[in-house]
């Protein structure tokens, strides 16, 4: 009889737990899927862009800003390479609304983060956002706070920077 | 007696629970508070209870140290109810919490995110005492119980009484200091810490009174005691009449007047007095916190009212389950008391420990002291001797039990609890996810803005990709894809005129894209000037 | 008997604590489709209502004009108001400002039937008292959490995330304007979010006035992008926006080019008599000094 309750009360617990996962908002599929696939490693350094020639706002704004169809097409009216996909692609950016990459801002509503203060400040955007295959892959890695205090207290080879709470929260 | 009041606390609970259930769900708005009063009944009783505890430690730890006799016949019963009592307080602040989940915001304890407590803040103490207070008192039943098998125990249950006497003033100091340190002037003076203590030892006293007759025994030292505290406190609130013109008729009349009676013998005698005695002891030092803590009269909603089913369901159930539970398998324990033990530590060990402690304690604060210069260094003291206690309180009680116990059950018993607090502090250390609140906004394309964007960044962000951040030419790209630019010249710029080549921005040519929604008319004119200056710095 | 008592109990037992465990758990993300839409005759509506029972005001005392804080001795910048009390006439414009600023949700029937509303600046006596961001501020110093603390900018903040809803510094607030969140505002559709620039603010935790502290930051932002040094140039709250006689002035108290400066100059300088002790940075100016 013990046996069985402890038996009834684990059952319990896990279902508790499965429950728990299932219905917690996942932070993961922030990002809408297009139907544009992208590679930054095909766009960056490569043939000579910067972040900014697609993030317009990437070094002056608050937002970094997502490209719109017309900054692709800038580019991609002519056929740019030979290989095999670019039937694929140029089909998909002629069926492609006019904003095509939409991500959802995965910062909280309380903090704030500009773009162009740290750009201005000489960071460099490979330092937050360096794993570029998942940002192609549309699934962004999360940024967790205690990386912006490393940096803002002097740890990662940056001048320090401000930690009081009201710069960056509100 | 003891069985029905066990079924009574289990009855209690029913509707205790309800409550818990409502305040969980719905927030503090289920009780009395509003936007000038936001200390309501939890808190009320949470001092209430915690002081009921602290009467326990000091019936049984500090007549303990004092050697009195009459401590022995009452030692396990108050130090029962200190546990119990404990317990009920714990659960009052954790409720009365905004957000029930962030509590562990208020231990001060490394943190990924090095955000650390405010030690500015009593709440940060009282946390930290209260913690260690529990931990303590825990230490202090389980060593009784076991030195009744093992004499050789009574040594370490002799060391932890002598931690438990400061620590409970101390506890209850900091407990007042919730109050005193704030900018009501009702709550001011430097009286405080030694009022409540006394508050809190009446009330525990008439507690044991009660859990005395349960077990249809009597103790005539406790009674004088109550008698004695309830001239004290009296003391006290004609100090308080004379300095802020408090007087509440009520809490004087159930804490004072009535405890009077049992100056008469024929009253004294008898089991319904005492117990009224008691009770109005009880009620009057309820009164007294509710009075401080709540000025204004607030209506009461259904949920003040439960909290006495919850916490008197809990503290009954609590406390007569674990004495059932002690009186099954030792049934005598409660009348008889181990054999005196001379035995003492050796110096070395006591020595050692102690100065482990005093480590222990100045490391948690060099640890920690750098990350929060702002505070002064006097806030960290509130702490400093519950740290010290937690160490030496671990460290005799591992030792003492170490002795007594197989040591294959010893080391299985504390690696489970090693892991399970390592986890819970490995969780407080993460944090919890990151709220993201309201649904976060879509990151969006970057519009013609009203006010004229510095050219230079403009240019960098929109020209440079094809045309070079000096007008050169990209040569990585345009020169693979695309036909040659034209060399940027003067002459060539001239040719074309201003007017023309704004043109070309907006609506394009050729190869050239189109800017328009992209770029402001007044913007793509800057650019174009943007190339003449591009143009001179290169002749 | 199938079960003995003692396995009904303990089973009882373990539901009960299971179940609670399991509503406690943390609720789902918020979705704004839920939010019936609120308006701003609403929001006035409950202006009204504020205002008909106002609390009353402590007396007035004449203080030094605010300079720079102890505990940030270097700092350029000291952002603060003043509230000229020769020309409010208690009209309450800029309670509204605020709220469409702020994002301050409504309060219930229950709420509102004593006399609980959210409102950040609150008329008192026909005049306008807000937080006023002691120097020396008593909310910040019984924050257990740390989430009530000052900037280096003189701003007394809230760090929403942070609060635990423990209301210590609440109570520690000698004039009680610091407001609870009892309700979930979202929830019960009382929220109007007219202002994406300020987070709505979870039931349970502390809120109070900012100094719109939003608008400081993204000032601040904007001019260290071009490289330029901040001193409070181009900033302005939503009630001295909004106040019809231009009576609410925000400034910087250490920037002699700040108009707050100038204006204070030949000014009377008064603050109430509980918060005179705390260096505050929201003064009132009345006659000449």
């Amino acid at each position: 009889m013990k046996k069985g309750v402890f038996f009834l009360l684990f059952v319990f617990m896990l279902a508790l737990i499965f429950a728990d996962i299932f219905f917690s908002p996942s932070l993961a599929s922030n990002t809408k899927k297009t139907s544009i696939p992208f590679l930054h490693a095909l766009h960056g350094d490569s043939i000579g862009l910067s972040c900014e020639a697609c993030h317009s706002g990437a070094y002056t704004n608050r937002e970094a800003f997502m490209p719109s169809k017309s900054d692709c097409m800038d580019c991609h009216r002519l056929p740019l390479t030979e290989s095999e996909g670019i039937a694929s692609l140029d089909s998909a950016l002629k069926n492609a609304s006019e904003h095509p990459f939409q991500t959802k801002n995965r910062l909280p509503a309380h903090v704030v983060f500009h773009h162009g203060v740290h750009a201005k400040a000489n960071v460099s955007c490979e330092e937050c956002h360096s794993n570029e295959l998942a940002w192609d892959r549309g699934t962004p890695p999360l940024l967790l706070m205690n990386e912006c205090l490393a940096c803002h207290q002097g740890k990662r080879g940056f001048e320090a920077s401000a930690t009081d709470c009201a710069s960056c929260h509100r | 007696m003891v069985k029905k009041l066990f079924i009574v606390g289990l009855i209690l609970l029913i509707p205790g629970i309800w409550t818990l259930f409502q305040a969980l769900s719905i927030g503090p708005a289920s009780w009395a508070l509003d936007q000038s009063l936001f200390w309501g009944t939890p808190i009320v009783n949470f001092v209430f209870w915690i002081g009921l505890a602290h009467a326990g430690t000091f019936l049984s730890a500090i007549l303990l140290i004092l050697e009195v006799r009459f401590q022995k016949r009452i030692s396990l019963v108050a130090e029962l109810s200190t546990i119990a009592a404990i317990l009920v307080a714990s659960i009052f602040p954790l409720i009365h919490l905004g957000i029930v989940s962030r509590f562990y915001f208020l231990i001060p304890f490394f943190n990924e995110r090095n955000i650390f407590a405010n030690f500015s803040s009593p709440l940060i103490w009282d946390f930290v005492a209260i913690f260690v207070y529990l931990c303590i008192s825990i230490f202090y039943i389980v060593t009784h119980l076991l030195s009744l098998k093992h004499a050789s125990l009574l040594k370490t249950g002799k060391v932890l009484a002598w931690i438990l006497f400061p620590l409970v003033l101390w506890v209850h100091t900091i407990v007042s200091l919730d109050f005193a340190v704030t900018t009501n002037n009702l709550w001011q003076g430097a009286y405080f810490p030694i009022y409540f203590i006394l508050g809190a030892l009446f009330s525990g006293l008439a507690l044991v009174v009660f859990l005395l007759e349960v077990q249809k025994r009597r103790v005539r030292k406790i009674e004088e005691l109550l008698i004695a505290a309830s001239w004290l406190l009296f003391v006290f609130w004609i100090w308080e009449f004379f300095q802020k013109g408090v007087w509440h008729f009520e809490v004087v009349f159930f804490g004072f007047v009535i405890v009077q009676l049992l100056w008469i013998p024929v009253l004294r005698n008898q089991k319904t007095i005492r117990l009224f005695v008691s009770f109005a002891a009880l009620v009057s030092m309820w009164l007294e916190r509710y009075v401080l803590i709540v000025p204004s009269d607030l209506e009461w909603l259904p949920v003040d009212y439960g909290w006495f089913a919850l916490g008197i369901g809990l503290f009954l159930s609590v406390f007569f389950g674990l004495y059932l539970l002690i009186q099954k398998y030792n049934p005598i324990v409660f009348y008889v008391s181990a054999e005196e033990s001379n035995e003492k530590y050796s110096k070395k060990v006591l020595w050692g420990i102690l100065a482990g402690a005093v480590v222990f304690a100045l490391l948690y604060f060099a640890l920690n002291y750098p990350l929060d210069t702002s505070v002064p260094l006097m806030n960290w003291i509130p702490v400093l001797f519950p740290l010290f206690s937690l160490f030496a309180g671990l460290s005799f009680f591992a030792l003492g039990v170490y002795s007594v116990v197989p040591k294959k059950q010893f080391f299985l018993v504390s690696g489970l609890l090693v892991l399970i607090l390592g986890g819970a502090f490995g969780a407080f250390y993460a944090g919890g996810d990151t709220n993201l609140g309201v649904e976060s906004k879509i990151i969006s394309v970057e519009r013609v803005s009203k006010n004229n964007r510095p050219v230079k960044d403009l240019w960098a962000s929109r020209c440079a990709s094809c045309h070079g951040l000096k007008g050169e030419g990209n040569r990585k790209f345009i020169y693979e894809f695309y036909p040659e630019i034209q060399d940027l010249t003067l002459e060539r710029l001239n040719s074309q005129g201003e007017d023309s080549l704004t043109q070309v921005v907006l609506k394009g040519r050729a190869f050239m894209n189109p800017f328009e929604g992209r770029v402001s008319e007044s913007e793509a004119r800057a650019l174009i000037r943007y190339m003449y200056q591009l143009a001179e710095e290169k002749e | 008997m199938l079960i003995s008592k003692r396995t009904f109990i303990k089973s009882f037992g373990a539901l009960l604590g299971g179940l609670l465990l399991f509503g406690c758990r943390k609720q789902g993300e918020k979705s704004l489709s839920r939010v019936r839409p609120v308006s701003i005759p609403d929001i006035k509506k409950q202006i009204k209502e504020a205002m008909k029972n106002q609390k009353p005001l402590d007396s007035l005392v004449a203080i030094p004009v605010p300079s720079s804080l102890k505990a940030f001795p270097n700092a350029t910048n000291r952002f603060g108001m003043a509230i000229d009390l020769d020309l409010c006439d208690g009209c309450g414009e800029c309670v509204l400002a605020c709220n469409l600023e702020n994002n301050i949700p409504l309060v219930n029937e229950y709420q509102a039937s004593k006399n609980n509303y959210m409102h950040w600046i609150e008329l008192r006596d026909q005049i306008p008292v807000t937080c006023f961001h002691c120097g020396d501020a008593p909310c910040e110093k019984v924050c257990p959490t740390g989430a009530a603390v000052h900037s280096p900018d003189g701003v007394s903040a809230m760090v929403y995330a942070r609060c635990a809803g423990t209301r210590f510094c609440g109570v520690n607030c000698p004039i009680k304007i610091r407001k609870f969140n009892y309700v979930d505002a979202l929830d019960e559709g009382l929220q109007f979010i007219s202002n994406p620039e300020v987070p709505v603010r979870e039931q349970g935790v502390i809120e109070k006035c900012s100094l719109c502290l939003h608008r400081i930051q993204n000032a601040r932002l904007k001019a260290k992008t071009i490289g330029k040094e901040f001193l409070g140039e181009n900033v302005t709250t939503a009630c001295a926006e909004a106040c019809p006689k231009g009576a609410i002035l925000f400034g910087n108290w250490l920037d002699p080019n700040s108009l707050l400066y100038k204006k204070a100059r030949g000014r009377g300088v008064y603050t109430l008599s509980s918060i005179a002790p705390f260096d505050p940075s929201v003064v009132y100016f009345k006659g000449v000094r």
